[in-house]
């Protein structure tokens, strides 16, 4: 039985047809709000700013930063919520092709003692095209 | 500048003309002894393995044969490395030897995505592996001048305005996983394999408006 559930929110961005547009470089600000459905330990919890391949070619994935704090208790019924950032860097940009994709995201690990980690994944756009005012 | 490249690799034309001399050994002797036995068998045997390796090196030969009569072109890029947004020219002069006509010159402006990977076969005997490369070409750009009738000395000369679009990706290469600027013009001649040049293109992760345009 699921322990909690986690959810990622980007705090900042620009919202493009229901996706979550980042400038190369930008500072991504997020949150992280986890909701136990019973008591229990958390011994940490990790956040991870990564992209990765897609499609038909070899997955590969690269890890660009990560940050780790401890939690603690988690009470039943009661959410724990983080905020977090990250300075994005200046490539490689999002891509959606035919073979491969480019993707981005923002990676949650919480590690429990004695179970599954609960993990969640929000992704987003890293593009400069159309987040400025000069774009044409 | 960029050396050019051709589209089809060298030792890639010369399997053909292998394939063709190997077709040539075997079929001309199957055609003749059938047609002298009166088998009719044999002799389509032989003329199905003439039929399908001998056209391949033809059309290389044609295509030597082509590119040899209308000289060499003279392509000028105003610059290779670019960023995402950026205008560029690529300049065509072509001074052609033999009285000549071309119909149309056609520039492309091309994001390739090239990736590999291994596949998995099962067989009686096991698990085959190999490795696969599926290649896809995007057209981002594509203009088109027309040529004419040129007589021995004469110069065609047309230049070409060409821009990375400022929402596209920029050049990217990591294990296997390959997005690929290029610029390829292809020169259309009646009669005869069109002329393919290429020329790769580095394309930098920084938007730019403007250009050499």
């Amino acid at each position: 039985m699921k322990k909690a559930t986690v959810d990622i929110i980007f705090l900042n961005g620009k919202q493009v047809q229901g996706d979550v547009r980042f400038h190369p470089g930008e500072r991504l600000q997020g949150r992280l709000t986890i909701t136990p459905y019973r008591d229990s330990q958390c011994r940490e919890v990790r956040i991870t700013l990564r992209w990765f391949t897609q499609g038909r070619g070899t997955r590969v994935e690269g890890k660009v930063l990560e940050h780790t704090f401890p939690l603690g208790a988690l009470n039943q019924g009661v959410p724990i919520t983080r905020d977090f950032s990250f300075t994005l860097p200046e490539a490689p940009w999002s891509y959606r092709g035919k073979y491969l994709h480019v993707v981005w995201a923002v990676e949650v690990q919480v590690d429990l003692p004695r179970a599954r980690d609960l993990t969640a994944r929000a992704t987003f756009i890293l593009h400069p095209y159309g987040l400025s005012e000069t774009d044409a | 500048m960029t050396k050019p490249l051709n589209d089809t690799p060298k030792w890639v034309q010369g399997c053909f003309v292998l394939v063709g001399l190997g077709g040539l050994f075997f079929g001309v002797p199957l055609v003749v002894q059938g047609v002298r036995e009166g088998s009719v068998g044999v002799a389509v045997l032989g003329g199905l393995c003439l039929l399908f390796t001998v056209p391949l090196p033809i059309f290389f030969l044609l295509s030597m044969w082509a590119r040899s009569r209308i000289g060499k072109p003279q392509i000028a890029l105003s610059r290779d490395t670019l960023g995402v947004g950026e205008s560029f020219v690529l300049e065509y002069t072509h001074w052609f030897p033999r009285s000549v006509h071309i119909r149309r010159v056609v520039v492309e402006l091309i994001l390739r995505e090239r990736v590999s990977f291994r596949a998995h076969h099962h067989t009686r005997g096991g698990v085959s592996h190999h490795t696969r490369t599926l290649t896809h070409d995007h057209i981002v750009q594509e203009i088109e001048k027309p040529g004419g009738h040129f007589q021995a000395g004469e110069t065609l000369y047309h230049r070409f305005a060409l821009r990375i679009p400022p929402n596209a990706m920029h050049s990217f290469a990591v294990h296997h996983n390959h997005l690929l600027w290029r610029v390829r013009v292809r020169l259309d001649i009646p009669h005869q394999p069109d002329l393919f040049l290429t020329f790769p293109l580095q394309v930098l992760p920084k938007l730019v408006f403007g250009g050499n345009a």
